[in-house]
């Protein structure tokens, strides 16, 4: 295997703008007039400058990585981790500022969707324009041409202004686009963000598809279903540096028990002076608190309950939502008929087999304590992942739907 | 949690020569950014349609505007300089004389001006993708090379319609032009590249080539210099490369004698500026990102 992509030692850093204080006095001020354009001047001249003193920024830290050939790389991490600064640096936006960086091969960059579209010209001059500006010759988008138009489906308005598209037609062009692109390594920033569902879920296909085409893709995104889905390996950056690189399902699970801020798999509620609360929601898979389950696999959640007035029956509802807040399952506690003490109890159930396809989901709870209702203020997110083993089977998973039931086969051959 | 740098097996080709490409803070040399421009050549198309294309569409008077400028502002001159301050003109018409003035000149100050607020405008992309970044001035400069060809046309016909047809000497105007765009151009590169960092250059360069068509003999005879610059050091009014190419745009156009060794010192400043903006611009170049 030769590498497509190779970090020795690099490091980017930004200035930071110092505070400049503000004069208090009218003298003050009007001498500040006079004496700030020398300030600005010394401010102004550390902007983009390598080699910059004074107070930095590390966006990327020590980073030292080698990317194969073929390899699809997921990068995850919180907000001003690094991910996208990464990206630019091999887009060759922005130049290392220690250490270097090299690349085998064409690269394009899909940092955001629509580059380079200009709003006066036509849907066919913008296909030209923003293929040329990522990179591509005029034979290859001419050779590309119909198939980008197909892909859009939009082909009766190739002819009209970009600026009269709707914003459906606008992404969808722009997004075949880069979609065409034929490049060895395809640098991909959050372009899967936009659009409504079913394009979302084109969009995966189609990144689905470049991944198995064998080109190097490096891959920054939010949605930990989509990298588990997509990558081979993934990066988790934390200021600036690497923390874990590996496999998908081993960094993500990694990544979110970190980031508990992100998802939340074990909440204490914020108690006020009420006599029944929902104190607390654990998942567990098992053993461990988690909020990474597989499908098929156990899932376990336990509720704790403070009851302090009255003896009551106790109802608990949960409800199992989609990303998008669609609420899929619902079940309740009723048939268990559960009685509690007063004081605080445990309460909890468990999957055997979690009936969820891969994607993220919510667990929402509410309680009813004879006739007063307790619920959650937020619900409690988790992920749902392929066991490690499977094989990922993309179209099956981009046109199936969330809940998955038992199903009896039978197959005879007729006479 | 998994060791960062351990899991994955380094591999041994990983030495700088091995890559395409290498990425540093070193500055790449000209030789490779000929090479780019050259790989890119197709954009270059691409992004001079994307300038053209949108300029007049949603008019009423479409490419017609292309011309307004340069004839509303001759016609203005020779009522001002022409009949009410009787500026001399060669004993030629003062409208074709201010005419052969002012097609060079707008040509360079507009194409000056559009090179030098480029890179701002296109700071959008300079974070989202590369491309090499000569051609967001270049880009536009060429689109408007095609205003300043439609100008020369113009000034053409008029000529002709005055003389009553041309001369050979009307054939120089191809290399005195290609100066104007050299010495726009090395302008434009210097005052782009500094001009996205200092954003004080777009607020300086827009008055600063306004007054500078008055020092630049525009509206008024080279001749009227004999007076106060002694004819020894006349060529040395080439150091402003502008003021060679509007006398040899006259020379040619209307007759006189050619400012030989003016337009030869111009030639070397022009050429000297432009390899002064594409050092400056190739230096400045691995910022642009970070300073848009």
């Amino acid at each position: 295997m030769s590498l497509a992509i190779h970090f020795e030692n690099v490091i980017k850093t930004y200035p930071v703008h110092s505070l400049i204080s503000q004069p208090t006095t009218i003298w003050a001020s009007a001498r500040s007039l006079f004496s700030s354009p020398l300030r600005n001047l010394r401010e102004l001249s550390r902007l983009g400058n390598l080699n910059a003193s004074g107070e930095l920024v590390y966006a990327l830290d020590q980073v030292s990585l080698g990317i194969n050939k073929g390899e699809v790389v997921g990068l995850i991490g919180r907000n001003g981790s690094g991910k996208t600064t990464l990206l630019k640096v091999v887009a060759r936006v922005t130049s290392p500022s220690t250490g270097w960086v090299g690349i085998n091969g064409r690269v394009a960059s899909l940092l955001e969707v629509g580059t380079g579209f200009h709003p006066e010209l036509s849907g066919r001059e913008n296909v030209f324009l923003s293929g040329a500006i990522m990179g591509m010759k005029r034979r290859e988008i001419l050779e590309q041409y119909d198939n980008i138009v197909a892909y859009a489906e939009i082909a009766r308005f190739m002819d009209t202004p970009v600026k009269r598209y709707s914003s459906g037609m606008f992404i969808r062009l722009a997004f075949a686009v880069a979609a065409h692109l034929n490049h060895d390594v395809m640098l991909v920033d959050e372009v899967l963000a936009v659009g409504d569902v079913l394009f979302q879920k084109k969009c995966l296909k189609t990144m689905a598809e470049i991944a198995g085409a064998g080109r190097t893709v490096l891959f920054v995104s939010h949605n930990m279903s989509a990298v588990m889905q997509l990558c081979d390996r993934v990066i988790w950056l934390e200021r600036g540096k690497i923390v874990a690189d590996g496999l998908p399902q081993t960094v993500v699970r990694d990544y979110l028990r970190h980031s508990s801020d992100f998802i939340v798999s074990d909440r204490l509620e914020v108690k006020s002076n009420k006599a029944r609360c929902i104190e607390r929601v654990r998942l567990h898979d098992g053993s461990e608190t988690t909020s990474v389950f597989v499908t098929d696999g156990p899932m376990h959640c336990e509720v704790t309950v403070l009851l302090d007035d009255e003896k009551a029956a106790i109802d608990l509802i949960f409800t199992i939502l989609d990303a998008q807040s669609t609420p899929l399952i619902t079940f309740s506690s009723e048939e268990a008929k559960l009685h509690t003490d007063l004081g605080r109890c445990l309460v909890s159930f468990a999957f055997e087999r979690l009936p969820l396809n891969p994607g993220r989901y919510q667990l929402d709870l509410a309680m009813e304590v004879g006739r007063h209702h307790e619920h959650l203020a937020e619900p409690v997110s988790f992920e749902v992942s392929w066991p490690t083993n499977e094989r990922k089977n993309f179209d099956h998973l981009l046109e199936s739907g969330p809940i998955r039931v038992p199903v009896e086969w039978h197959c005879s051959s007729i006479e | 949690m998994v060791e960062a740098s351990e899991w994955w097996p380094m591999n041994a080709s990983s030495a700088p020569e091995s890559f395409d490409i290498v990425l540093s803070n070193q500055r790449q040399g000209l030789r490779f950014l000929l090479r780019e421009m050259w790989d890119f050549r197709d954009l270059l198309y691409f992004l001079v349609i994307r300038d053209l294309k949108p300029r007049y569409r949603q008019t009423v008077f479409g490419v017609l505007w292309v011309l307004a400028p340069t004839l509303f502002t001759a016609t203005v001159f020779t009522a001002v300089f022409g009949f009410i301050a009787k500026v001399p003109s060669n004993d030629d018409p003062y409208a074709l004389f201010v005419l052969a003035g002012l097609v060079p000149w707008t040509f360079f100050s507009s194409s000056t001006q559009i090179a030098s607020g480029s890179l701002i405008s296109y700071a959008y992309l300079l974070s989202k993708v590369y491309f090499p970044r000569l051609f967001i001035p270049l880009a536009p400069m060429i689109a408007r090379s095609m205003d300043f060809f439609v100008g020369i046309c113009v000034v053409l016909v008029a000529t002709s319609v005055h003389q009553g047809g041309l001369s050979v000497r009307a054939l120089f105007l191809i290399p005195i032009s290609m100066l104007v765009f050299v010495t726009a151009l090395a302008l434009g590169l210097c005052l782009c590249a500094i001009g996205l960092k200092y954003r004080d250059v777009s607020h300086a360069s827009s008055f600063m080539l306004q007054l500078m068509m008055y020092a630049a003999p525009v509206v008024w005879p080279l001749e009227m210099l004999k007076d106060v610059v002694p004819e020894s050091l006349m060529p040395l009014l080439g150091l402003f490369p502008m003021v060679a190419c509007i006398a040899g745009f006259r020379a040619s156009l209307l007759g006189g004698p050619m400012p030989w060794a003016m337009l030869g010192v111009a030639t070397l400043t022009a050429l000297l500026g432009l390899l002064v903006g594409l050092l400056l611009f190739v230096r400045l170049e691995r910022s642009f990102a970070d300073v848009a």
